[in-house]
Protein backbone atom coordinates (compact mmCIF):
# COMPACT_ATOMS: atom_id res chain seq x y z
CA UNK A 1 0.00 0.00 0.00
CA UNK A 2 1.72 3.10 -0.87
CA UNK A 3 0.09 6.63 0.51
CA UNK A 4 0.26 9.24 -1.80
CA UNK A 5 -0.53 12.54 -0.46
CA UNK A 6 -1.42 15.91 -1.35
CA UNK A 7 1.29 17.76 -1.21
CA UNK A 8 1.04 21.66 -0.81
CA UNK A 9 1.65 23.47 -3.09
CA UNK A 10 3.11 20.84 -5.36
CA UNK A 11 2.64 17.43 -5.86
CA UNK A 12 5.31 15.73 -4.77
CA UNK A 13 8.31 15.23 -2.61
CA UNK A 14 11.71 13.69 -3.65
CA UNK A 15 13.62 11.79 -1.63
CA UNK A 16 17.45 12.59 -3.17
CA UNK A 17 19.00 11.28 0.41
CA UNK A 18 18.53 7.81 -0.13
CA UNK A 19 18.26 7.16 -3.57
CA UNK A 20 20.88 5.36 -5.17
CA UNK A 21 23.26 6.79 -7.64
CA UNK A 22 21.12 5.80 -11.01
CA UNK A 23 18.18 6.87 -9.14
CA UNK A 24 19.63 10.02 -8.89
CA UNK A 25 20.30 10.72 -12.48
CA UNK A 26 18.06 14.14 -12.82
CA UNK A 27 15.15 13.10 -14.91
CA UNK A 28 15.48 14.39 -18.14
CA UNK A 29 12.01 13.65 -19.76
CA UNK A 30 12.73 16.13 -22.56
CA UNK A 31 15.87 14.17 -23.64
CA UNK A 32 16.37 10.55 -24.60
CA UNK A 33 17.34 8.68 -22.37
CA UNK A 34 21.01 7.68 -23.66
CA UNK A 35 22.21 10.90 -23.86
CA UNK A 36 25.04 11.64 -21.87
CA UNK A 37 24.78 15.42 -20.13
CA UNK A 38 27.99 17.40 -20.16
CA UNK A 39 28.46 18.12 -16.44
CA UNK A 40 31.82 19.90 -15.13
CA UNK A 41 34.68 17.96 -14.69
CA UNK A 42 34.55 17.21 -10.91
CA UNK A 43 37.13 18.62 -9.23
CA UNK A 44 40.39 16.67 -8.58
CA UNK A 45 39.81 15.74 -3.96
CA UNK A 46 36.82 16.15 -1.54
CA UNK A 47 36.85 19.46 0.65
CA UNK A 48 34.14 18.50 3.03
CA UNK A 49 35.30 21.23 5.25
CA UNK A 50 34.82 23.94 2.62
CA UNK A 51 31.12 22.56 1.37
CA UNK A 52 28.12 23.74 3.36
CA UNK A 53 25.41 21.77 4.13
CA UNK A 54 22.84 21.27 0.69
CA UNK A 55 20.48 22.75 2.61
CA UNK A 56 22.26 26.42 2.92
CA UNK A 57 23.58 25.63 -0.71
CA UNK A 58 20.07 25.47 -1.51
CA UNK A 59 18.74 28.97 0.40
CA UNK A 60 21.42 30.85 -0.75
CA UNK A 61 21.89 29.95 -4.30
CA UNK A 62 18.27 28.96 -5.44
CA UNK A 63 17.20 32.43 -6.28
CA UNK A 64 19.70 33.33 -8.13
CA UNK A 65 20.02 29.52 -10.08
CA UNK A 66 15.92 29.93 -11.03
CA UNK A 67 16.60 33.02 -12.29
CA UNK A 68 19.76 32.74 -14.40
CA UNK A 69 17.55 29.68 -15.68
CA UNK A 70 14.45 32.06 -16.65
CA UNK A 71 17.30 33.97 -18.56
CA UNK A 72 19.26 30.78 -20.10
CA UNK A 73 15.71 30.49 -21.98
CA UNK A 74 13.97 28.60 -19.18
CA UNK A 75 10.02 29.03 -19.43
CA UNK A 76 8.35 29.73 -16.41
CA UNK A 77 6.16 26.48 -16.44
CA UNK A 78 9.55 24.46 -15.99
CA UNK A 79 11.70 26.78 -14.06
CA UNK A 80 11.04 24.87 -11.31
CA UNK A 81 11.24 21.46 -12.61
CA UNK A 82 14.67 22.51 -14.30
CA UNK A 83 15.84 24.45 -10.87
CA UNK A 84 15.24 21.19 -9.05
CA UNK A 85 17.24 19.28 -11.41
CA UNK A 86 20.45 21.74 -11.34
CA UNK A 87 20.01 20.90 -7.19
CA UNK A 88 19.94 17.49 -7.91
CA UNK A 89 23.51 17.36 -10.12
CA UNK A 90 24.40 19.85 -7.23
CA UNK A 91 23.61 17.50 -4.69
CA UNK A 92 25.39 14.51 -6.66
CA UNK A 93 28.42 16.18 -7.01
CA UNK A 94 29.00 17.95 -3.85
CA UNK A 95 31.34 15.66 -2.77
CA UNK A 96 34.01 15.99 -5.66
CA UNK A 97 34.08 19.95 -5.02
CA UNK A 98 37.29 20.96 -4.48
CA UNK A 99 36.85 24.99 -4.05
CA UNK A 100 38.70 25.60 -6.78
CA UNK A 101 36.38 28.01 -8.27
CA UNK A 102 33.87 29.26 -5.98
CA UNK A 103 30.68 27.30 -5.24
CA UNK A 104 29.03 29.89 -6.95
CA UNK A 105 30.82 29.64 -9.94
CA UNK A 106 30.41 26.02 -10.19
CA UNK A 107 26.73 26.09 -9.36
CA UNK A 108 26.27 28.68 -12.38
CA UNK A 109 28.09 26.32 -14.40
CA UNK A 110 25.82 23.71 -13.83
CA UNK A 111 22.95 25.83 -13.94
CA UNK A 112 24.69 27.02 -17.82
CA UNK A 113 25.14 23.16 -18.74
CA UNK A 114 21.42 22.06 -17.58
CA UNK A 115 19.72 24.89 -19.43
CA UNK A 116 21.69 24.51 -22.63
CA UNK A 117 20.54 20.67 -22.42
CA UNK A 118 17.36 22.01 -22.35
CA UNK A 119 17.20 24.26 -25.09
CA UNK A 120 18.70 21.71 -27.20
CA UNK A 121 16.41 19.08 -26.77
CA UNK A 122 14.05 21.48 -28.73
CA UNK A 123 11.52 20.92 -26.10
CA UNK A 124 8.41 23.56 -27.13
CA UNK A 125 8.52 26.88 -25.44
CA UNK A 126 5.06 27.65 -23.76
CA UNK A 127 4.73 31.16 -23.73
CA UNK A 128 3.33 32.39 -20.35
CA UNK A 129 3.56 36.05 -20.88
CA UNK A 130 -0.11 36.38 -20.31
CA UNK A 131 -0.28 35.03 -17.53
CA UNK A 132 -1.36 36.78 -14.25
CA UNK A 133 1.65 37.83 -12.45
CA UNK A 134 2.90 34.65 -9.84
CA UNK A 135 2.27 36.98 -6.86
CA UNK A 136 0.35 39.93 -7.95
CA UNK A 137 1.65 41.96 -4.73
CA UNK A 138 -1.09 44.50 -3.89
CA UNK A 139 -3.51 46.22 -6.50
CA UNK A 140 -1.45 48.65 -7.18
CA UNK A 141 0.89 46.64 -7.84
CA UNK A 142 -0.33 44.46 -10.34
CA UNK A 143 0.43 47.23 -13.00
CA UNK A 144 3.85 47.08 -12.11
CA UNK A 145 4.04 43.40 -11.87
CA UNK A 146 2.79 43.25 -15.70
CA UNK A 147 5.04 46.05 -17.19
CA UNK A 148 7.88 43.69 -15.75
CA UNK A 149 6.71 40.79 -16.96
CA UNK A 150 6.31 42.61 -20.34
CA UNK A 151 9.77 43.36 -19.94
CA UNK A 152 11.18 40.15 -18.87
CA UNK A 153 9.27 38.33 -22.10
CA UNK A 154 11.16 41.21 -24.51
CA UNK A 155 14.58 40.48 -23.23
CA UNK A 156 13.95 36.56 -23.29
CA UNK A 157 13.12 36.99 -26.85
CA UNK A 158 15.84 39.10 -27.66
CA UNK A 159 18.45 36.25 -25.67
CA UNK A 160 16.92 33.49 -27.67
CA UNK A 161 18.55 35.13 -30.85
CA UNK A 162 21.76 34.54 -28.74
CA UNK A 163 23.50 30.47 -29.50
CA UNK A 164 24.41 28.83 -26.01
CA UNK A 165 27.47 30.08 -25.69
CA UNK A 166 26.98 33.73 -26.28
CA UNK A 167 24.42 33.39 -23.69
CA UNK A 168 25.99 31.93 -21.08
CA UNK A 169 28.05 34.03 -21.43
CA UNK A 170 26.20 37.87 -21.66
CA UNK A 171 23.39 36.44 -18.76
CA UNK A 172 26.47 34.96 -15.90
CA UNK A 173 28.02 38.26 -16.97
CA UNK A 174 25.53 41.16 -17.34
CA UNK A 175 22.58 39.44 -15.24
CA UNK A 176 24.77 37.47 -12.39
CA UNK A 177 27.21 39.73 -12.41
CA UNK A 178 30.25 37.30 -12.18
CA UNK A 179 33.59 38.39 -13.43
CA UNK A 180 34.66 37.31 -16.75
CA UNK A 181 37.27 35.03 -15.44
CA UNK A 182 34.10 33.24 -13.32
CA UNK A 183 32.15 33.13 -16.38
CA UNK A 184 35.41 31.62 -18.59
CA UNK A 185 36.00 29.33 -15.18
CA UNK A 186 32.14 28.63 -15.40
CA UNK A 187 31.57 27.93 -19.05
CA UNK A 188 34.74 25.88 -19.60
CA UNK A 189 36.13 28.11 -22.13
CA UNK A 190 39.60 30.07 -22.19
CA UNK A 191 39.09 33.85 -20.90
CA UNK A 192 39.97 35.16 -24.08
CA UNK A 193 37.00 33.14 -25.87
CA UNK A 194 34.39 34.86 -23.50
CA UNK A 195 35.20 37.90 -24.08
CA UNK A 196 34.67 37.51 -27.81
CA UNK A 197 31.51 36.12 -26.85
CA UNK A 198 30.19 38.51 -24.65
CA UNK A 199 31.37 41.44 -27.44
CA UNK A 200 30.01 39.24 -29.88
CA UNK A 201 26.84 38.85 -27.88
CA UNK A 202 26.15 41.93 -27.30
CA UNK A 203 26.20 43.25 -30.27
CA UNK A 204 23.16 40.38 -31.11
CA UNK A 205 21.31 42.27 -27.81
CA UNK A 206 21.57 45.67 -28.82
CA UNK A 207 20.38 45.23 -32.50
CA UNK A 208 17.34 43.44 -30.92
CA UNK A 209 16.64 46.06 -28.73
CA UNK A 210 16.59 48.68 -31.53
CA UNK A 211 14.29 46.00 -33.00
CA UNK A 212 12.06 45.83 -30.06
CA UNK A 213 12.07 49.47 -30.10
CA UNK A 214 11.36 50.16 -33.93
CA UNK A 215 8.44 47.40 -33.38
CA UNK A 216 6.83 48.81 -30.72
CA UNK A 217 7.00 52.77 -32.27
CA UNK A 218 5.62 51.24 -35.32
CA UNK B 1 39.44 39.33 -10.82
CA UNK B 2 40.01 39.47 -15.00
CA UNK B 3 42.92 37.59 -15.89
CA UNK B 4 45.28 38.00 -19.30
CA UNK B 5 45.55 41.74 -17.87
CA UNK B 6 42.17 42.49 -19.75
CA UNK B 7 40.47 44.37 -17.70
CA UNK B 8 36.43 43.25 -17.34
CA UNK B 9 34.27 45.88 -19.71
CA UNK B 10 31.28 48.02 -17.68
CA UNK B 11 28.14 45.81 -17.06
CA UNK B 12 25.69 47.20 -19.56
CA UNK B 13 23.29 47.32 -15.86
CA UNK B 14 25.95 50.13 -15.02
CA UNK B 15 25.32 53.49 -15.23
CA UNK B 16 25.98 55.01 -18.52
CA UNK B 17 26.97 51.93 -20.10
CA UNK B 18 23.98 51.23 -22.48
CA UNK B 19 20.84 52.47 -23.89
CA UNK B 20 18.15 53.29 -21.47
CA UNK B 21 16.00 50.68 -23.33
CA UNK B 22 18.64 48.15 -22.45
CA UNK B 23 19.13 48.67 -18.85
CA UNK B 24 15.74 48.86 -18.26
CA UNK B 25 14.96 45.50 -19.76
CA UNK B 26 18.28 43.89 -17.87
CA UNK B 27 16.79 45.34 -14.66
CA UNK B 28 13.44 43.41 -15.10
CA UNK B 29 15.91 40.25 -16.09
CA UNK B 30 17.54 40.41 -13.28
CA UNK B 31 14.67 41.35 -10.57
CA UNK B 32 12.98 37.86 -11.37
CA UNK B 33 13.99 35.56 -8.54
CA UNK B 34 11.46 33.30 -7.13
CA UNK B 35 8.62 34.55 -4.02
CA UNK B 36 8.21 32.48 -1.04
CA UNK B 37 5.33 30.83 -2.32
CA UNK B 38 7.66 29.26 -5.44
CA UNK B 39 11.00 28.35 -3.16
CA UNK B 40 8.62 26.64 -0.76
CA UNK B 41 7.66 24.78 -3.92
CA UNK B 42 10.78 24.18 -5.06
CA UNK B 43 12.42 23.20 -1.56
CA UNK B 44 9.25 20.61 -1.33
CA UNK B 45 9.97 19.14 -4.27
CA UNK B 46 13.60 18.39 -3.05
CA UNK B 47 12.76 17.21 -0.18
CA UNK B 48 15.19 20.28 1.02
CA UNK B 49 12.10 21.33 3.79
CA UNK B 50 11.84 17.57 5.47
CA UNK B 51 9.46 14.90 4.50
CA UNK B 52 5.51 15.97 4.16
CA UNK B 53 4.16 12.56 4.80
CA UNK B 54 0.44 12.55 5.91
CA UNK B 55 0.29 16.83 4.54
CA UNK B 56 -3.40 16.55 3.50
CA UNK B 57 -3.59 12.97 3.79
CA UNK B 58 -6.11 12.59 6.66
CA UNK B 59 -5.83 9.27 8.18
CA UNK B 60 -2.81 8.75 7.20
CA UNK B 61 -1.86 9.08 10.37
CA UNK B 62 1.96 8.24 11.79
CA UNK B 63 3.32 10.14 9.09
CA UNK B 64 7.21 11.05 9.95
CA UNK B 65 10.12 11.73 8.40
CA UNK B 66 13.80 10.28 7.58
CA UNK B 67 15.28 13.62 8.12
CA UNK B 68 18.27 13.25 6.08
CA UNK B 69 21.42 14.11 8.31
CA UNK B 70 23.51 14.01 6.17
CA UNK B 71 24.35 11.03 3.88
CA UNK B 72 26.47 9.54 6.05
CA UNK B 73 23.30 8.78 8.59
CA UNK B 74 21.19 7.45 5.53
CA UNK B 75 24.40 5.88 4.11
CA UNK B 76 25.14 4.38 7.35
CA UNK B 77 21.96 2.71 7.45
CA UNK B 78 21.89 1.57 4.29
CA UNK B 79 25.03 0.32 4.70
CA UNK B 80 24.04 -1.70 7.96
CA UNK B 81 21.47 -3.30 6.06
CA UNK B 82 18.70 -3.11 8.80
CA UNK B 83 16.16 -0.49 6.96
CA UNK B 84 17.93 -1.42 3.41
CA UNK B 85 15.00 -3.11 1.94
CA UNK B 86 12.64 -0.37 3.03
CA UNK B 87 14.74 2.65 1.98
CA UNK B 88 15.45 0.91 -1.52
CA UNK B 89 11.68 0.54 -1.88
CA UNK B 90 11.43 3.54 -0.81
CA UNK B 91 13.64 4.55 -3.64
CA UNK B 92 11.96 2.60 -6.42
CA UNK B 93 8.51 3.78 -5.22
CA UNK B 94 9.67 7.13 -5.42
CA UNK B 95 11.02 6.84 -9.18
CA UNK B 96 8.17 4.93 -9.96
CA UNK B 97 5.72 7.35 -9.08
CA UNK B 98 7.63 10.30 -10.13
CA UNK B 99 9.60 11.32 -6.97
CA UNK B 100 7.04 10.73 -4.30
CA UNK B 101 8.69 10.56 -0.73
CA UNK B 102 6.13 8.57 0.98
CA UNK B 103 5.87 4.95 1.05
CA UNK B 104 4.12 2.26 3.84
CA UNK B 105 6.70 0.31 5.51
CA UNK B 106 5.60 -3.20 6.36
CA UNK B 107 7.63 -5.28 8.63
CA UNK B 108 8.86 -8.75 8.55
CA UNK B 109 7.46 -8.94 4.41
CA UNK B 110 4.10 -11.54 5.60
CA UNK B 111 2.55 -8.76 7.69
CA UNK B 112 0.41 -6.91 5.45
CA UNK B 113 -0.63 -4.00 7.89
CA UNK B 114 1.35 -0.88 7.26
CA UNK B 115 3.11 -0.16 9.89
CA UNK B 116 4.07 3.60 9.42
CA UNK B 117 4.99 5.83 6.89
CA UNK B 118 8.19 7.34 5.93
CA UNK B 119 9.22 10.45 4.57
CA UNK B 120 12.69 11.44 3.76
CA UNK B 121 14.01 14.96 3.47
CA UNK B 122 17.29 16.15 1.94
CA UNK B 123 17.33 18.90 4.39
CA UNK B 124 21.18 18.47 4.96
CA UNK B 125 21.96 15.81 1.91
CA UNK B 126 25.46 17.22 1.39
CA UNK B 127 27.94 14.27 1.65
CA UNK B 128 29.75 15.24 4.05
CA UNK B 129 29.50 14.62 7.83
CA UNK B 130 29.39 18.34 8.51
CA UNK B 131 26.28 18.29 7.04
CA UNK B 132 24.60 17.16 10.09
CA UNK B 133 25.30 19.86 11.98
CA UNK B 134 23.80 22.38 10.10
CA UNK B 135 21.28 24.32 12.32
CA UNK B 136 18.78 23.84 9.54
CA UNK B 137 19.57 20.05 8.98
CA UNK B 138 17.14 17.65 9.73
CA UNK B 139 17.43 15.11 12.56
CA UNK B 140 19.65 12.69 11.04
CA UNK B 141 16.89 10.07 11.10
CA UNK B 142 13.71 9.78 11.97
CA UNK B 143 10.25 7.71 11.99
CA UNK B 144 7.18 8.00 13.33
CA UNK B 145 6.16 7.14 16.85
CA UNK B 146 3.89 4.78 15.09
CA UNK B 147 6.55 2.73 13.31
CA UNK B 148 8.70 3.36 15.94
CA UNK B 149 6.35 0.77 18.35
CA UNK B 150 5.36 -1.28 15.47
CA UNK B 151 8.46 -1.84 13.04
CA UNK B 152 11.24 -1.61 15.68
CA UNK B 153 13.63 -3.11 13.32
CA UNK B 154 13.80 -0.57 10.58
CA UNK B 155 12.89 2.30 13.22
CA UNK B 156 16.03 1.41 15.26
CA UNK B 157 17.92 1.14 12.07
CA UNK B 158 16.90 4.71 11.31
CA UNK B 159 16.86 6.68 14.32
CA UNK B 160 20.24 7.10 14.71
CA UNK B 161 20.96 10.53 16.35
CA UNK B 162 20.32 12.39 18.97
CA UNK B 163 18.73 15.37 20.02
CA UNK B 164 15.84 14.83 17.54
CA UNK B 165 13.29 17.42 17.07
CA UNK B 166 9.75 16.10 17.56
CA UNK B 167 9.05 14.03 14.42
CA UNK B 168 5.85 16.05 12.54
CA UNK B 169 8.23 19.27 13.21
CA UNK B 170 9.32 20.17 9.44
CA UNK B 171 6.33 18.47 8.69
CA UNK B 172 4.18 21.04 10.25
CA UNK B 173 6.20 23.38 9.67
CA UNK B 174 5.54 22.96 6.00
CA UNK B 175 2.06 22.48 6.44
CA UNK B 176 1.69 25.99 9.03
CA UNK B 177 3.49 28.21 6.68
CA UNK B 178 1.61 26.99 3.43
CA UNK B 179 -1.98 27.34 5.31
CA UNK B 180 -0.53 31.21 6.41
CA UNK B 181 0.21 31.53 2.45
CA UNK B 182 -3.15 30.41 1.54
CA UNK B 183 -4.66 32.45 4.09
CA UNK B 184 -3.22 36.04 3.08
CA UNK B 185 -5.35 36.71 0.06
CA UNK B 186 -8.58 36.27 1.62
CA UNK B 187 -7.93 36.37 5.27
CA UNK B 188 -4.86 38.47 6.21
CA UNK B 189 -5.63 38.09 9.72
CA UNK B 190 -5.85 34.25 9.69
CA UNK B 191 -2.36 34.34 7.84
CA UNK B 192 -1.54 36.56 10.96
CA UNK B 193 -2.58 34.57 13.45
CA UNK B 194 -0.62 31.34 12.39
CA UNK B 195 2.38 33.70 11.69
CA UNK B 196 2.45 33.90 15.29
CA UNK B 197 1.93 30.85 15.45
CA UNK B 198 4.90 29.79 13.95
CA UNK B 199 7.04 31.63 15.37
CA UNK B 200 6.21 30.68 18.95
CA UNK B 201 6.39 26.84 17.38
CA UNK B 202 9.65 27.22 15.12
CA UNK B 203 11.47 30.16 16.56
CA UNK B 204 14.39 28.93 14.66
CA UNK B 205 12.74 27.35 11.81
CA UNK B 206 13.47 26.41 8.12
CA UNK B 207 10.73 29.14 6.73
CA UNK B 208 11.18 31.99 9.45
CA UNK B 209 11.84 34.22 6.35
CA UNK B 210 9.06 33.35 3.99
CA UNK B 211 7.09 33.67 7.66
CA UNK B 212 8.15 36.77 7.85
CA UNK B 213 7.38 38.46 4.01
CA UNK B 214 3.75 36.23 5.25
CA UNK B 215 3.41 38.25 8.33
CA UNK B 216 4.42 41.83 7.14
CA UNK B 217 1.88 41.02 3.61
CA UNK B 218 -1.05 40.42 6.24
CA UNK B 219 0.06 43.21 8.22
CA UNK B 220 -0.38 45.55 5.26
CA UNK B 221 -3.36 43.91 4.09
CA UNK B 222 -4.90 44.75 7.86
CA UNK B 223 -4.34 48.23 7.41
CA UNK B 224 -1.23 47.86 10.13
CA UNK B 225 0.83 49.57 7.54
CA UNK B 226 3.20 50.83 10.67
CA UNK B 227 3.89 47.30 12.19
CA UNK B 228 4.58 46.20 8.87
CA UNK B 229 7.08 48.47 8.25
CA UNK B 230 8.56 48.07 12.17
CA UNK B 231 8.50 44.49 11.15
CA UNK B 232 10.10 44.82 7.67
CA UNK B 233 12.86 46.92 9.94
CA UNK B 234 13.57 44.20 11.97
CA UNK B 235 13.43 41.30 8.89
CA UNK B 236 15.89 43.41 7.62
CA UNK B 237 18.27 43.52 10.40
CA UNK B 238 18.51 40.26 11.37
CA UNK B 239 18.74 39.28 7.50
CA UNK B 240 20.76 41.31 5.74
CA UNK B 241 21.27 41.02 2.21
CA UNK B 242 17.60 38.69 2.20
CA UNK B 243 16.44 37.25 -1.32
CA UNK B 244 13.27 38.37 0.06
CA UNK B 245 14.88 41.79 0.65
CA UNK B 246 12.55 43.59 -2.38
CA UNK B 247 9.69 41.61 -2.12
CA UNK B 248 9.15 43.67 1.35
CA UNK B 249 9.70 46.40 -0.33
CA UNK B 250 7.04 45.68 -2.85
CA UNK B 251 4.69 44.90 -0.27
CA UNK B 252 5.07 48.08 1.86
CA UNK B 253 4.93 50.43 -1.14
CA UNK B 254 8.61 51.46 -1.14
Amino acid sequence: MIIIPRVWPHSWVVSLAVLPSFVLAPSRPWLPPVQQVDEPAPPRAVNADRVPPLAQIFREHAPFVWRALRRLGIPESDVEDVCQEVFVVVHRKLGDFEGRSSLRTWIYGISARTASDYRRSGRVRREVVTDAPPEAPHDGGQQEALALKQARATLDRILDELDDDKRSVFVLYEIEELTMAEVAEAVGCPLQTAYSRLHAARRVVEAGVQRAQARSEA
Amino acid sequence: MSGGGQVDPPRLLDEGAAAGELRSLLRAGKSEVPNAAQMLALAAKLGAIGGLGGAGAGGAGGAGGVGAGGVGAVGGAVKGGLAMKVIAALAVIGVASGGVAIAVKRSGGMDAAPVGIVAVSTASAAPSASAASSASAAPSARIAPSARASAAPSARASAGAAGVRPVESEEAEVKLVARAQDALRARPDEALALCSDHAKRFPSGMLVQEREVIAIEALVKTGRKDEARARANRFKARFPGSTHTRRIETILGT
